[in-house]
């Protein structure tokens, strides 16, 4: 049988293919192509197969492309189309696509699905006007999503696709939302209050690659950062109830801010954008971070100073009037080592000589707290005192607080988790301390459980793990106490906080510890820094011996992606802060 | 006269354990030597109306009741119950001397208390077992296999206590080591006991070895041997006193060997034990009919009629134990046994002289134990022979005495 008998025999099937698809509330919008033999092929999409038709309209293109790949007879034809039709209360899926007396049922097509309506039409170039006019004159369309689609009208009332995840204020005064939106990056973003003032939080705003949303949208090629997040403190005299955020274009999304407290903790917020950071994207080491510190700092300094916190101080037993050194030790979490360390002091004859400051720096705990405070001091009788802000201040805000009620003349920083190995220990460090030149801060060796060095000074050291970041580096770490031999005082390049005595009015001087490092990082070799700045040396002490059981009070927090991130921006704020001191720092102890 | 005070973690009336018992008794001894003398018991009982204290019997037998807030460290101090209940109580007693039996359950700062508000009364502390050095409930037993442990350590403890940091441990220890600084005299009741706390730390100065001391009773006469091995079990009955060894034991025996024994077990709380541990035991004494025949527990005024009929106690812990009661009390009354051969049994029963060992949690080796006593049944007499009668309570509480 010949080609031609064939023909005539064989009714003609044609071939329908949709690329790409638009769904709106109101409107389809579809791309692709089809086969006919009619010159003047007819396109149509019913309800359903015996169904309506639609409120529609179709443009078809030359689509040259498709018939070579598809090596169609001459007597056939490939056409592209744009499709428009009101598909109002309609499911998709239920639509059946009539080409040349053929139905298709739309559900056995896979199109790509689009957000944009623009990318559909965008071949259409120089007929796109005219092909939305069309379909706004047919009523298909109206006149406002017109220039949505054609995207040429500059107006505000343009849609950018978005969606806001939450925004809110929580931690008392922490403007919170995040979400994502299509568009290039955004311009400025403000806050807007009841009586419409605004207020300019861009700065606290960023954007950044989410790939739930890539993986979604199919945004493959794109390096859209869909992504955004925003955090600002306010101010007591501003509340506002809207977020705006402002595009080149003059497009604009907004959403409103929900009231309401304790959404989210300090530290829920703080991992949420520490989640969002990619660390390791080439940029962040130079151009990223700056901003990442910023939502950092937003985020933890709602109580950066000191001033106006209502601090509670209770005082067990008859503390020493006039203490030599006071012992601030910041609790976090475990409480139980109170019972260890007061157990270990007041078995210290010299510890009558100095004060033992608790700080509280977990809420949590408030009550068991009190009651292991109770219940220590009901034991054994010895005085100490606690400071409570109400509230987490971090490492160094709850240092500073436990320094701002001390009376000693001396100061030591301590942390819970250590204890001494013998008697004596303070005064003969203070005795120390006074004949050192320039004594700023004087740190000791500690030991963990099984006697291997924990701390023996600390030096600025890179590491591949943190890229650009000087890491404090402990020397020694880890090898047996008795293996390292050490001068009995030697002026290092840091100390650990963890332990570390000096002059409190020098403290106060250097204004104690910096409250922008996050969660105990680099507090300690910021303030050395400082010390070192003021022309003040740090000695090491390595007569002495303490117990840190430094894994202990580590564990507290969480470990993981996000801790990893914050010890890079900690260190990268360091950077920032001290540029060339820290290389200054180290020449001088070479 | 002497203002004594005795602190147990329980009263012999209200929780059957040889630590108890030996503390009771010592009470009842101080009274019989004319002291002031006071029993202070651990409870769980519900008090009246939240006091810490009721009393038992008569108001010397005074009930503390209480438990430690803090079970690692054995500590008591969120709640009032030692800086001021226990503190009023021993200011109105005002003794001389406090003889502790026990810290667990109590709290550990007892000694805190006391030395700070009398520093010159004098305080002993009887160990009882191994709870300062091993916070897997005192046995020195590895956790998840219940093998023999050797030596505690910071790193080797948390891997038996995975939700304990060797930081943990090394704290655990520096407190209890700071709280046994205040004990003037340690009392340990067995030589094997000691070095355990000696090799952890303590001074070994700061130890006697004395033994709890036992009733002055006569020694039972032997009766005449029968055609069945008598062979009996005293004590409690939990997985780590080797009951189910010593079963096994018998079943490795084929049927005319078992026919030579009888066995008697009196045995407290089986019945708290694990439903497991009770089925296992349930199925081998099922198999093993009436060769075995369960009693329960038993009062200490029915030992002698036990024993009386007793050729051989068998004490087959898988633990170290420490000076098990039922030895001493087995040799007050003249009978030899047959134990593990592993710490405090292996101390006190010398193999072919008081008595036999064999290997600890070995049913086989045990089986031989049982085969020897049949094919060699002069071997009961000749080790009973060699029975050296235990210190009495009366020398045990003078050596105390001239201790402190």
């Amino acid at each position: 049988m010949s080609n031609d008998a064939l023909k005539e025999n064989t009714p003609f099937q044609p071939q329908v293919h949709i690329d790409l698809c638009h769904f709106s509330n109101e409107l389809t919008l579809l791309s692709g192509w089809f086969t006919h033999q009619s010159q003047s092929p007819e396109l149509e999409l019913l309800t359903n197969l015996d169904g309506e038709s639609l409120n529609q309209h179709w443009l078809s293109l030359n689509r040259q492309d498709v018939e070579e790949v598809l090596q169609l007879n001459d007597d056939t034809s490939c056409s592209g189309f744009i499709w428009i039709g009101d598909t109002t209360g309609l499911d998709p899926s239920c639509l059946h696509i009539m080409v040349e007396g053929s139905g298709f049922p739309f559900s056995g097509f896979s199109p790509q699905s689009v957000i944009e309506m623009e990318t559909v039409i965008s071949v259409l170039g120089d007929v796109k006007e005219q092909f939305i006019s069309t379909a706004e004159e047919l009523s298909i369309i109206k006149s406002k999503e017109s220039t949505e689609l054609v995207g040429e009208l500059s107006t505000d009332s343009r849609q950018v696709e978005h969606f806001f995840d939450h925004c809110f204020i929580t931690d008392s005064n922490l403007v919170h939302f995040k979400g994502w939106l299509l568009h290039a990056q955004p311009e400025s973003v403000f806050l807007i209050d009841k009586e419409g003032r605004k207020l300019d939080c861009t700065s606290s705003f960023m954007t950044y690659y989410r790939a739930d949303i890539f993986n979604k949208l199919q945004m493959k090629g794109s390096d859209l950062e869909a992504g955004f997040i925003g955090v600002y403190r306010l101010e007591a005299d501003f509340v506002p109830v809207e977020v705006s955020i402002h595009f080149a274009d003059a497009t604009r999304i907004k959403s409103n801010i929900s009231n309401g407290e304790g959404k989210i903790t300090k530290l829920e917020a703080l991992k949420d954008l520490l989640n969002a950071v990619d660390v390791h994207a080439s940029h962040f080491f130079n151009t990223g971070y700056p901003v990442v510190l910023e939502l950092v700092n937003e985020i933890w300094q709602g109580g950066e100073s000191l001033d106006g916190l209502e601090a509670e101080i209770k005082t067990y037993g008859t503390v020493t009037p006039d203490p030599k050194v006071s012992l601030v030790i910041p609790i976090y979490g475990r409480y139980d080592f109170i019972q260890h360390q007061i157990l270990k002091f007041c078995r210290d004859p010299d510890f009558s000589n100095h004060e033992i400051i608790y700080v509280l720096d977990d809420p949590k705990i408030e009550r068991e707290f009190n009651i292991a405070c109770h219940g220590v001091y009901e034991t054994y009788k010895h005085a100490f005192k606690t400071v409570y802000a109400g509230e987490n201040l971090g490492f160094a805000g709850a240092n500073n607080l436990g320094v701002s009620v001390a009376s000693g003349q001396y100061i030591l920083a301590l942390n819970s988790d250590v204890l001494p190995s013998n008697q004596g220990w303070l005064t003969r460090l203070v005795t120390k301390f006074n004949t050192l030149d320039d004594a700023g801060i004087l740190g000791t060796k500690l030991v963990y459980e099984d006697n291997t060095i924990q701390h023996l000074g600390m030096s600025f050291e890179h590491d591949a793990y943190y890229p650009g970041v000087w890491m404090n580096h402990h020397p020694n770490k880890g090898i047996p106490e008795p293996l390292v031999f050490a001068d009995k005082t030697t002026a290092v390049e840091a100390v650990t906080g963890a332990c570390m005595l000096m002059k409190k009015d020098f403290f106060i001087k250097l204004k104690g510890f910096d409250t922008r490092y996050v969660l105990g990082d680099f507090e300690d070799s910021d303030l050395c820094l400082k010390c070192h700045q003021h022309q003040h040396k740090i000695y090491l002490d390595s007569e002495e011996k303490l117990f840190h059981l430094e894994r202990l009070s580590q564990n507290l927090v969480d470990s993981g992606d996000w801790k990893f991130k914050l010890t890079i921006l900690n260190g990268l704020y360091q950077m920032q802060k001290w540029g060339n001191k820290i290389s200054e720092v180290k020449r001088i102890h070479e | 006269m002497n203002k004594v005070l005795i602190v147990a973690h329980g009263h012999p009336e209200l929780n059957k354990g040889g630590g108890e018992q030996a503390a009771y008794n010592l009470f009842q001894e101080c009274l019989a030597q004319g002291d002031d003398a006071y029993f202070l018991a651990r409870t769980d009982a519900i008090p009246h109306g939240g006091a810490a204290f009721s009393c038992l019997g008569s108001e010397r037998e005074i009930l503390f009741h209480t438990t430690h807030d803090d079970e690692f460290l054995f500590s008591n101090i969120k709640t009032r119950h030692l800086w001021r209940d226990f503190s009023d109580l021993i200011k109105k007693i005002n003794p001389d001397v406090i003889h502790f039996h026990h810290y667990f359950l109590l709290g550990i700062e007892m000694f805190q208390v006391v030395k700070q508000l009398m520093p010159e009364t004098k305080i002993t502390l009887t160990l009882h077992e191994y709870y300062g050095i091993c916070a897997n409930s005192g046995l020195m037993l590895k956790a998840k296999t219940d093998k023999l442990c050797y030596k505690s350590g910071t790193l080797a403890c948390s891997q038996c206590l995975p939700t304990k940091s060797p930081g943990d441990l090394f704290l655990r220890k520096e407190y209890i080591m700071q709280q046994f600084d205040l004990i003037d005299q340690f009392i340990s009741p067995s030589q094997f006991l000691k070095q355990r706390y000696v090799d952890w730390g303590l001074s070994a100065e700061k130890i006697a070895v004395l033994e709890n001391g036992q009733p002055e009773v006569a020694s039972l006469p032997l009766k005449t041997q029968g055609t069945k091995v008598r062979l009996t079990y005293i004590g409690q009955i939990n997985r780590f006193k080797g009951l189910d060894v010593l079963l096994d034991a018998l079943l490795l025996l084929d049927r005319n060997e078992r026919a030579d024994f009888q066995l008697d077990i009196h045995g407290a709380n089986f019945s708290a034990q694990t439903s497991d541990f009770q089925k296992s035991i349930a199925t081998k004494l099922k198999r093993l009919g009436s060769t075995v025949c369960m009693h329960g527990s038993y009062e200490p005024h029915e030992l002698a009629s036990i024993l009386e009929d007793t050729d051989w106690v068998i004490v087959p812990s898988v633990w170290w134990e420490n000076s098990p009661m039922v030895i001493q009390e087995s040799l007050n009354y003249g009978r030899p046994l047959i134990v593990s051969d592993i710490g405090g049994m292996a101390e006190k029963v010398k193999h072919m002289h008081n008595g036999l060992q064999f290997r600890a949690g070995k049913a086989s080796s045990l089986m031989q134990t049982l085969k020897l006593i049949v094919s060699e049944p002069e071997l009961r007499d000749r080790c009973a022979s060699n029975i050296e009668k235990p210190l009495t309570i009366k020398q045990a509480y003078s050596q105390i005495k001239s201790l402190i």
